[in-house]
């Protein structure tokens, strides 16, 4: 190979890889610093101060305004407790006891945090279909656990519409909660339980 | 070959015929060696491009990633630049949550937002001074927080830290503190609570809980009050 070919490669291949890594982590790919529990991933670290580069630059380019330490902390759900992804035509329920919190809000939105257009028809003039519950919406057993069922069909008790397609996720947003600050102890039994109970 | 023959034979060539083959021979074991040798260049060359180039991808990409936040104009500070005044408090809700058509919204804003709750913030700028916050609390849930001009949480805190009914920050560069701690009093110490914002300008952020969508005018009213005033040194 001749030098100004070899350079040449070298030059391209760095551009290239490391734009195109960059914008790999920076658009696809989840920051770093993850923490998991069952079905739900938090990112703490987000709203620290001394959020790595990633995150930095994913609040930057997208203009986030990030849930800070200590307002509390936010947990996504993009699979059921098997690991397989929440999917428009499936019916799913919610049930559990949710973690300690002065309140807490539960919303359903796609893959980019867009609320969804639901499928119940006229999903643009209000009364707006249900896209989340809140703590004090909720009903819960004597136990205090909840039961929130998420499936394209009317059911009984605490129901959210599924999209109309797509796969989803859940967003749990936990306000004034101890949990924000030792989130890498995220008890499994504290969080609620995705369980998948058929398709179609 | 005529009448030449290889040494291979065994038998003795005639020696005018025995150069020509031999000159034959060496120039075949020449570009023999020739093809070898340039076979793990080429292979060594190969080599080298590649670990260069996956280098250079690395400083690259640290280099994209580490100054991306420094070079865009995309932080939320940024995109309000133009719409919003310092000091000046702005009250929002998710562009699309449900309701949200009575509050203002900036452009291309609040991914991340809660439908549920209803946003205020004032951009400011401590290059002239000090800035106090203060914000009145009231039955709904609230939370205050300062995030950079580039984005990132400063600081965050609930309603729970509020002292007679509000929550009062004063917002310092490292230096404007600095500054004042010496020439404060020390045992006259101020009951403010005070946070230092790397980088001079940034924006408060605070929201409020509709826990019911009833309550969504009442959380409205409690973060519009939220005020930002430059507070100069003394």
């Amino acid at each position: 190979m001749t030098t100004p070919l070899a350079i040449a490669s070298v030059i391209a291949l760095g551009l290239s890889g490391g734009f195109g890594s960059a914008w790999y982590m920076l658009t696809r790919a989840d920051p770093p610093g993850a923490v998991r529990s069952g079905a739900w991933i938090a990112w703490p670290r987000q709203g620290a101060m001394d959020a790595d580069p990633y995150s930095r630059a994913l609040i930057a380019r997208n203009g986030l305004l990030p849930l800070g330490l200590g307002e509390g902390l936010v947990l996504v759900a993009r699979g059921d407790d098997d690991g397989e992804a929440l999917s428009a035509g499936c019916t799913y329920r919610l049930s559990g006891r949710m973690p300690p919190a002065r309140a807490w809000t539960l919303t359903l939105t796609d893959r980019s945090g867009r609320l969804p257009l639901v499928a119940t028809a006229d999903a643009q003039v209000p009364p707006w279909p249900r896209t989340g519950f809140t703590s004090a919406e909720v009903l819960r057993d004597e136990a205090g656990r909840v039961s929130i069922t998420v499936s394209p069909t009317l059911v009984a008790g605490d129901w959210l519409p599924a999209p109309q397609r797509g796969p989803f996720q859940l967003v749990l947003r936990l306000y004034d909660t101890p949990v924000a600050g030792s989130a890498t102890a995220l008890d499994r039994a504290a969080l609620p339980a995705i369980i998948r109970q058929g398709c179609g | 070959m005529g009448g030449g023959s290889t040494s291979r034979d065994g038998i003795v060539p005639a020696p005018e015929t025995s150069r020509r083959s031999r000159l034959v021979a060496s120039r075949r074991a020449i570009a023999a060696l020739a093809l070898r040798a340039r076979r793990r260049m080429r292979f060594g060359t190969t080599l080298l491009v590649l670990v260069q180039g996956l280098i250079l991808a690395g400083i690259v990409h640290l280099v994209a990633v580490l100054t991306l936040p420094r070079l865009g104009e995309h932080s939320a500070w940024q995109r309000l630049e133009g719409a919003t005044s310092l000091n000046q408090t702005v009250t929002f809700a998710r562009p699309d949550a449900p309701g949200s058509g009575e509050v203002a919204t900036p452009d291309d804003f609040g991914r991340d937002l809660d439908p549920a709750a209803t946003q205020a913030l004032c951009r400011f700028d401590l290059t002239e001074g000090p800035v106090r916050v203060t914000l009145p609390v009231g039955a709904l849930p609230q939370s205050l927080s300062v995030h950079g001009e580039r984005g990132g949480v400063v600081y965050a805190v609930s309603d729970k830290a509020a002292t007679r009914g509000q929550l009062v920050l004063v917002l310092f560069t490292q230096r404007q503190l600095d500054d004042l701690e010496a020439r404060e009093d020390v045992d006259d110490p101020s009951t403010d609570l005070r946070v230092v914002v790397p980088g001079a300008r940034g924006l408060v952020l605070v929201r409020a809980l509709a826990l019911f969508p009833s309550q969504q005018a009442q959380a409205e009213a409690a973060v519009a009050a939220l005020r930002c005033q430059a507070a100069p040194m003394p």
